[in-house]
């Protein structure tokens, strides 16, 4: 086994202070390798969110939290060149772009923040080139988020977190709010960019069917603690947990529930 | 965007009939009338009934009405019953000192205002944010006359660094403008700092923060035009009741602008000089709201695409 990108140890994450601090994730363990994309799963208020915040560094958290060979401590104070190294694509694809900033130059903004990584030639040929990695045209360089549909402003989302250069890509729901037909397209990118760049993922989301296609293992959260974690095919095929098997039950009921529109079957 | 102006000057121009409207009745139902005040204890009722019909006050109500319109549709206010002066005349000379007071305000409180919220939302709950609050609760709690007396025994009188009142060099200006302007700060410091907060939570902010950039970063270039929005119209709006508040800190200091003109011809009973002071203010303040209004309609780039579109 590689030694692993992403590592937690007993995540501890608390909202609040004082008597009124309570506690959202609880004794989380985890380890992400390179290329490799866990799936964080569970229902809404199980604290899979949380998890991404600490991971990006939004958040305080006991516990430990390390990151590459070198086991640097992922702490909230941390260095500009570590946040480089791990994005975040959030739910909402509109809000996640500044309504004022035209697309090039929010995405432009990466190589102001880094300079170190800033190509050396035109910028805006530079930024046209990563759009046509995200299956974007060039002309939307000078518009802004109004402007675009929800899958155009998500492409965004992921070019700029590509301009990063990223090692670890932290997705929290970042496809929930599609469309099925988009959720699916952006998806496929995903996939695409994971094979072709190598990327380590971190998939926040609460829906099994895109965790079967993007993730090689899954972890289960439920109540602030992940009560499974395995490789994708064995947690699918042999749930250990009775929450896991409950949540599978579950969508599965769905994927029934379309069957009987498409065979004919009344039910109820 | 032209017609909301559109919109606006008409909505205006209805508001504008209510406030004179609501003016004439009010100044009449108040106890007393010009003539008795005017002519003092002993006059005799001759000379009061010879005085009332020469104001034209002599006429029932609704006839006083229907001239006081006709009047006002040419925009002509009628003369003051104190001095002889056309009443507008009055208003006009008085105008300027009462613009520079409230502009004054207007600047203290936006600097200030403007540089507390920024503070405060660095760290939401953070110990700067208290403090924030706090020195907000307490501006807008203190009344208006108690600071301008408060700032006139403490500049003036002991360390002696201002002027205690009148009017005339810039110094004069700065005690009542900071007294206009002390609840209009926190009001901004509040409104400014909530926008703000809640513009830092936004998930394009949360990014800038997970990429790298400060949370003064964060708070200057994303957060900072993004909230400003909502603070432009309050700003806006309570630059009229900023007009309202001049009313009071003109007589503390003796300013020489519309708000002692305002209350000396409410106490001489000299309607049309009321009138017409009011007139003008109630114009000023709609004419600040549709400012407001387009600038905040420039500021939003999502108004701004449906304009174009």
């Amino acid at each position: 086994m590689t030694e692993p990108l992403l590592e937690a140890n007993d995540l501890d994450v608390s909202y609040g202070r004082g008597r009124r601090a309570r506690r959202v994730v609880s004794k989380a363990s985890f380890a992400i390798a390179p290329a490799e994309t866990l799936a964080l799963v569970g229902e809404s208020g199980s604290g899979k969110t949380t998890v991404a915040r600490a991971v990006v560094g939004l958040v305080r958290y006991d516990g430990e939290l390390v990151f590459g060979d070198d086991r640097v401590p992922l702490t909230p104070r941390r260095s500009r060149e570590l946040r480089r190294q791990i994005p975040i694509v959030f739910q909402d694809p509109r809000s996640s772009l500044n309504p004022r900033m035209s697309i090039g130059g929010i995405i432009g903004e990466v190589w102001s923040t880094h300079p170190e990584i800033a190509p050396g030639g035109d910028r805006r040929t530079a930024i046209a080139e990563l759009l046509g990695r995200v299956g974007l045209d060039e002309d939307v360089l000078d518009r802004r988020a109004a402007q675009l549909s929800g899958g155009q402003c998500q492409r965004v989302s992921i070019a700029r977190a590509l301009a990063q250069r990223p090692r670890l890509l932290v997705c929290d729901e970042a496809v929930s709010a599609l469309d099925v037909s988009v959720q699916a397209q952006i998806l496929q990118l995903l996939i695409e960019l994971k094979t072709d760049l190598g990327i380590s993922m971190l998939f926040i989301t609460h829906d099994l069917g895109v965790v079967r296609q993007i993730a090689d293992s899954v972890a289960v959260m439920q109540h602030g603690e992940i009560v499974e974690i395995g490789a994708t095919e064995q947690v699918f095929t042999s749930p250990a947990h009775a929450y896991t098997r409950e949540l599978l039950d579950a969508a599965l009921d769905l994927v029934a529930d379309h069957g009987t529109t498409t065979t004919g079957d009344e039910q109820e | 965007m032209m017609s909301m102006i559109g919109r606006r000057l008409a909505v205006g121009v209805f508001v504008i009939w209510g406030v004179t409207t609501l003016m004439f009745v009010l100044i009449r139902v108040a106890p007393g009338d010009p003539a008795t005040t005017l002519l003092g204890p002993d006059a005799t009722p001759e000379q009061i009934e010879a005085l009332t019909e020469r104001l034209g006050l002599s006429g029932n109500i609704v006839e006083q009405y229907l001239a006081y319109l006709r009047q006002l549709a040419t925009l002509d206010f009628g003369d003051s019953f104190r001095t002889g002066q056309p009443a507008i005349a009055l208003v006009s000379s008085r105008l300027p000192e009462t613009l520079q007071l409230t502009l004054g305000a207007t600047v203290i409180a936006a600097a200030v205002g403007l540089t507390l919220s920024l503070l405060a939302a660095r760290r939401p709950d953070g110990a700067i944010d208290r403090v924030v609050s706090t020195i907000s609760i307490l501006f807008q709690g203190m009344p208006t006359f108690w600071v301008g007396i408060m700032l006139i025994l403490i500049f003036a009188l002991v360390l002696r660094v201002t002027p205690s009142s009148g009017a005339g060099t810039p110094a004069h200006l700065i005690l009542p403008a900071i007294t206009l302007a002390l609840p209009f700060t926190a009001i901004i410091a509040r409104i400014s700092r909530a926008t703000l907060t809640e513009a830092m939570r936004e998930p394009y902010v949360q990014t800038a923060r997970a990429k790298g950039l400060s949370r003064g970063e964060a708070l200057r270039n994303h957060a900072f035009r993004n909230a400003m929005g909502p603070v432009v119209t309050i700003v806006g709006l309570q630059v009229g009741a900023l007009v309202g508040g001049a009313v009071v800190v003109e007589n503390v200091f003796a300013w020489p602008g519309l708000g002692t003109l305002i209350v000396d011809s409410v106490a001489s009973r000299d309607y049309t000089v009321v009138q017409a002071a009011v007139f003008v203010i109630a114009l000023f303040v709609l004419a600040l709201n549709l400012v407001a209004d387009i600038v905040n309609a420039l500021l939003d780039p999502r108004i701004r695409v449906e304009a174009n579109a």
